[in-house]
């Protein structure tokens, strides 16, 4: 019995505290990533070419979508790991799921808002050295307005906290049984294989994925990707408490 | 389509397994000091601040070039407004318009007395020409044979370079001296895919919107005197329009 009141959001925001420390080491390794990125996309991330008796062009197409991509596969293995070993932080405390839950959507949130400015500005980093590095070519389209820029940062976020958290419901579900580890890309990839095999077409996940990539009004893009965000953390909520004290 | 989609998920599946297997080292057997992590982080983000003021400074100094792929219009690629650039040039040179049509740029000028009812055309060195050469017959015998050389205007500048040939007479001979072939590069910066979502400017847009310029649109347009005959060899046989106003 303890004489301390306290309540959920409070022990929220100490699991909170704690768990930025403790999961310091990932934002190492979202450098790492990014770095990454940034050494795969300075050769460019496409070409084309055209060569006449008089004339050999070459395009070298510049962008930092793999910056962008593998700061979004970061962002699915940090969700799938708090679900994995958040709870054994948690016992460190006096708590219970729903405030370890919170402090994870937290941590989640901030996860997604460092990993979406710094994968936007380390596009403007490759910009830069490229231009640098490159100075005596002509180049093209280097400019991006602030106002899309911004634009750039505010998907870049949703992105990383939709696919976090689809990191953490697939890290629950693997906590939930082992089987799920196997049975998620399972169902998912023989899915898609059976359904190219017969219509040609992997319409299931291209019609998912362009739900949101399709979207170009950014309230739309807002709600669609806040709602999902939403359904995955309550069916989070709803397979934890099913879930078994551990020992 | 096909199998691409699951293959690359399985690949993506294998680096997102790659990395987890390398948080357990940084968060679990490794422990990194927060203090130090905070360190690291907050030079990398000074790092990236400090490139977004240079690259602001490179945009202020004039050196960050419009971008030149004409802006689609809705439900349009840019390959539509390209075709409709094209047509235009070449519809313009059929017509026998082009000198006074503002789409096309003219590359080299060479003018020549020639009094004379026989002229072969032909390239330096017998090397092979494979871009247009348009005669027009003019409406008078004035003794002049006018040499042109056009590119079509996307607006591009740098972006689509011209080796312009040299044009020489020599005696009974106009010839196309072609330059050594020059090599180009050009580095097109294109928006990652969160911004393109909402401006339409990503490597999909754009690359897409520049493969038809990928061929010649350079035209020689040589305006003759009336009753001037033209003989051509192996070199251009194949090139000569002639243009009827």
């Amino acid at each position: 019995m303890s004489l301390t009141k306290t309540s959920v959001p409070a022990v929220a925001w100490k699991q909170y505290r704690f768990k930025t420390k403790i999961y310091a080491g990932n934002l190492i390794t979202l450098l790492a990533a990014q770095l990454l990125g940034l050494l795969l996309s300075f050769r460019g991330v496409g070409f084309s070419g055209f060569s006449s008796e008089t004339v050999t062009h070459k395009i070298m197409y510049i962008s930092g979508d793999i910056i962008v991509v593998i700061t979004l596969i970061w962002a699915f293995v940090v969700g799938y790991n708090l679900a994995g070993s958040s709870f054994k932080q948690d016992f460190v405390f006096v708590s219970n799921r729903l405030s370890s839950h919170l402090s994870n959507i937290a941590y989640l949130l901030t996860s997604a808002v460092i990993a979406g400015v710094t994968a936007s500005l380390g596009g403007i980093l490759l910009r830069v050295l490229v231009v640098l590095a490159y100075g005596g070519q002509s180049h093209f389209g280097l400019f991006i307005p602030p106002l899309d820029l911004a634009g750039g940062i505010f998907a870049a976020i949703l992105y990383a906290l939709l696919v976090s958290a689809g990191g953490y419901l697939f890290g629950m579900l693997v906590q939930l049984s082992r089987a799920f580890i196997v049975l998620v890309p399972g169902l998912l990839i023989g899915a898609l294989y059976m359904e190219a095999k017969t219509t040609g077409q992997a319409r299931l996940l291209l019609d998912a994925v362009n739900f949101f990539v399709q979207e170009s009004s950014y309230f739309l893009f807002f709600v669609k990707v806040f709602l999902a965000v939403v359904l995955g953390f309550a069916l989070v909520i709803f397979f934890s408490q099913r879930m078994e004290v551990r020992k | 389509m096909g199998l691409y989609l699951p293959v690359g998920l399985f690949i993506l599946l294998l680096i997102a397994l790659l990395m987890a297997a390398g948080f357990k080292t940084w968060t679990g057997r490794v422990r990194l000091s927060f203090r130090r992590v905070w360190q690291v982080t907050g030079v990398y983000l000074a790092l990236l601040l400090a490139s977004l003021a240079v690259f602001y400074a490179l945009a202020a100094s004039g050196k960050a070039e419009t971008l030149p792929v004409p802006e689609k219009g809705p439900g349009e690629g840019g390959e539509n407004e390209y075709d409709r650039i094209l047509s235009a040039y070449y519809d313009a040179l059929f017509k026998g318009r082009l000198e006074e049509y503002q789409g096309a740029e003219l590359q080299g000028k060479w003018d020549f007395n020639y009094p004379e009812r026989r002229l072969l055309v032909r390239t330096a060195e017998k090397r092979p020409y494979y871009g247009i050469i348009a005669v027009e017959e003019k409406a008078a015998d004035d003794g002049r044979v006018e040499a042109r050389y056009y590119n079509v205007s996307l607006g591009g500048g740098d972006l689509f370079p011209v080796n312009p040939p040299e044009v020489k007479l020599a005696g009974e001979v106009l010839e196309i001296a072609l330059p050594r072939r020059k090599e180009f590069m050009t580095f097109f910066f294109c928006q990652d895919f969160t911004s393109a979502q909402f401006t339409g400017k990503g490597v999909a847009d754009i690359s897409s919107g520049l493969y038809i310029y990928h061929g010649d649109h350079q035209v020689l347009y040589l305006k003759v005197p009336r009753g001037l005959e033209i003989d051509t060899d192996a070199s251009i046989e194949h090139s000569v329009t002639f243009i009827e106003r």
